[in-house]
């Protein structure tokens, strides 16, 4: 193991080579943490030209604000719902594509090119079919006799951004899981053959175990998915709409600093976000990880 | 009654590729029969249409009298060792064992005692609690010989399984195999392009080419009464020595550069004379001549390489390619040497369809 350490005869040289990283980080990371985290004890004027240290403030008022109570609670259902929803489809879909023996590229570029889609176009498309007046789907539920209504109702329009983003998610978690599925070797998918009939049964004890890895990795990124991609869809969507229903963390964060004008809240959000997402991923390494064979 | 019996079966891939040319054959319950041929002979194809891994395109396969070619890999009551082992890497060697029970719903007990029995037998009783990444190739190789095993099927299909071996090991797995074999008794089919493999573990060898069998026999008997010519320089390392004769009279063929060899005795007013052949003689059958010996044929000398056990010596016998096997080594300066052999040990093929020319 020693060994792999490749030594420098200068000591100051590989910090040289890692320092445009680090200056990365640090400028468009490190820098606007720290003054996110400044920002947040202070109240500010609206037109930046005064601010005031007030403490816990901006945190007690978040805390005790039901709406942002609520948009904690939106976020955390609608980001499990996303990732679960997209990497459940996504893995049938690439264990049907996997199956498929003619013209399995075909099918694969098919599910795969909604990637190259950005969430706000993904956002206005849907807008146009899902709307009132001109939209084919909107009429389609109502005359199923569903009230589909989403600028009205907040289930509607939950449904409605849920589905859009799982929708633009699906062909990221295909690609991963039709590679995770590659790898598992023929000859295993074949001894598994011979030792189990049962087609279903052999998935969940062979297949599934064996991408596991691939799911994990792929669940920590469709959970920051869910979380902070999401933002193009619900801002060319609902804006939060109906009564901000629709609102989740990260758009609550865009509509109080820049709507509003409330830095200071806006930053303290962030932070509440930020250390969030850091524990949710500590878990995930921690508990879940630990489960996964390899 | 035949433990397995494959009738005229055929395999043609959908790209038109006939890997597999009307294969019969037939097993006995207990024996060990080797398929070797060399790589893109069908052999593979043959064990896995056998195993339901590949659909047959035509023919029958019938397991202890029942036909099996239709029904899933699983219920052919047959299980397989893989050429990279294919062990589930996230089941422990327990698991790995025990899975194949489990699926067919044998009870806890069973599993535990069958896998216990089968892990004591292979020497693996310290490690069931191991994944296989935890595991060295020889004792991956026993894992899945032991998930075999322990499912006691009707027959056990063993697909080049010794080639990821390092030599040594592969030596002392070859042993273990056959004696594993001899205590259980299960009719099993080994597939391997190592003659040496195919040797010493078959009872019967099966030699395949473009998906056709060329021989089927004991070992013993392929390798001294080879059917053809692609068997003939097949088997045995270094191969047969092969000549263009001419059969000139009752008991003597001219070789291109006008040297005679007499017939074999029993082979004698059996070739009519002009006919044209292919005279084969093994390299260990040919030796240099001795003290003042006659010489039958003349040797040109050429490179010569030393194995330890013995010496190969490389040269032309009318203009020939030609190997001599020698038991030891000496230096040879001379251009010409003189070579001798027992008439006995000559085998004749038909120039034109390669078929043996036998005594009979």
């Amino acid at each position: 193991m020693a060994n792999k350490r490749v030594q420098f005869s200068h000591p100051i040289i590989p910090y040289l080579f890692i320092a445009p990283q680090m200056l990365i980080i640090a400028i468009f990371f490190i820098w606007p943490a720290l003054q996110a985290a400044y920002l947040s004890f202070m109240l500010e004027d609206p037109w930046g030209m005064s601010r005031e240290f007030v403490g816990l403030e901006n945190y007690q008022y978040l805390f005790n604000s039901a709406e942002y109570l609520y948009s904690f609670g939106f976020s955390i259902v609608f980001s499990a719902l996303v990732a679960f929803l997209s990497l459940g489809t996504a893995l049938i879909l690439a264990v049907k594509a996997n199956a498929v023996l003619h013209m399995q590229s075909t099918y694969r570029v098919l599910i795969t090119w909604v990637y190259a889609i950005a969430p706000a176009v993904a956002g206005i498309t849907a807008y146009f079919i899902f709307n009132r007046h001109i939209g084919v789907m909107y009429d389609f539920l109502n005359s199923l006799g569903w009230q589909f209504n989403p600028e009205a109702d907040a289930v509607d329009a939950s449904a409605l951004l849920i589905l859009v983003s799982v929708w633009k998610q699906i062909p990221v978690n295909f690609v991963f899981f039709l590679a995770g599925l590659q790898g598992i070797p023929k000859a295993v998918r074949e001894a598994a053959a011979l030792d189990c009939a049962n087609e279903r049964r052999r998935f969940w004890t062979i297949t599934f175990p064996l991408l596991a890895p691939t799911g994990f990795f792929l669940l920590v990124i469709n959970i920051t998915y869910a979380f902070f991609d999401t933002f193009g869809i619900i801002d060319t969507l609902t804006q939060g709409t109906p009564g901000g229903r629709t609102t989740t963390l990260v758009y609550k964060v865009y509509q109080d600093g820049f709507l509003g004008a409330d830095l200071g809240l806006s930053s303290a959000q962030s932070v509440v976000l930020m250390l969030l997402v850091l524990s949710l991923t500590f878990v995930q390494f921690r508990f879940i990880e630990r489960k996964i064979h390899y | 009654m035949g433990a397995l019996k494959l009738s005229s079966i055929e395999k043609t891939y959908p790209n038109g590729h006939r890997a597999v040319r009307g294969v019969s054959l037939e097993i006995e319950p207990g024996e060990f029969l080797v398929l070797v041929g060399p790589s893109g002979c069908g052999k593979s194809t043959i064990l896995r249409t056998i195993a339901g891994l590949e659909q047959l395109t035509g023919g029958e396969i019938h397991i202890a009298e029942e036909r099996v070619d239709e029904r899933l890999p699983a219920k052919r009551d047959i299980a397989m060792v893989f050429q990279n082992y294919a062990l589930y890497p996230h089941m422990s060697v327990y698991k790995n064992m025990a899975y194949g029970l489990k699926n067919r719903g044998v009870s806890k007990e069973e599993i535990n005692s069958k896998v216990t029995e089968a892990a004591k037998m292979l020497q693996l009783t310290d490690y069931l609690e191991r994944k296989p990444s935890q595991l060295s190739g020889g004792q991956r190789q026993r894992v899945a010989m032991g998930r075999a095993m322990v499912r006691s099927p009707k027959l056990f299909l063993f697909d080049e399984p010794l080639s990821n071996l390092d030599a040594r090991l592969r030596a002392e797995m070859r042993l273990e195999i056959k004696q594993l074999q001899r205590k259980l008794k299960t009719t099993s089919v080994f597939v391997t392009h190592d003659q040496v493999e195919a040797m010493t573990l078959a009872d019967r060898l099966v030699v395949l080419n473009q998906g056709e069998i060329q021989q089927v026999g004991t070992p013993k008997e392929v390798y001294h009464q080879p059917a053809n010519i692609f068997v003939a320089t097949f088997l045995g390392a270094p191969a047969m020595n092969l000549f263009e004769a001419r059969v000139t009279s009752a008991n003597e063929m001219t070789l291109n550069d006008g040297q005679t060899i007499q017939l074999p005795a029993e082979m004698a007013n059996r070739v009519e004379p002009g006919r044209n052949v292919t005279v084969g003689i093994r390299p260990e059958h040919l030796a240099l001549t001795q003290n003042g010996q006659r010489p039958l044929l003349n040797f040109e000398t050429g490179l010569s390489e030393e194995l330890g056990t013995s010496q190969l010596l490389h040269g032309k016998i009318a203009g020939t390619d030609c190997t001599l096997n020698l038991p030891h080594f000496d230096q040879h300066s001379e251009d010409q040497l003189g070579v001798v052999f027992e008439p006995k040990h000559l085998h004749l093929f038909d120039v034109e369809t390669g078929k043996r020319i036998d005594h009979g």
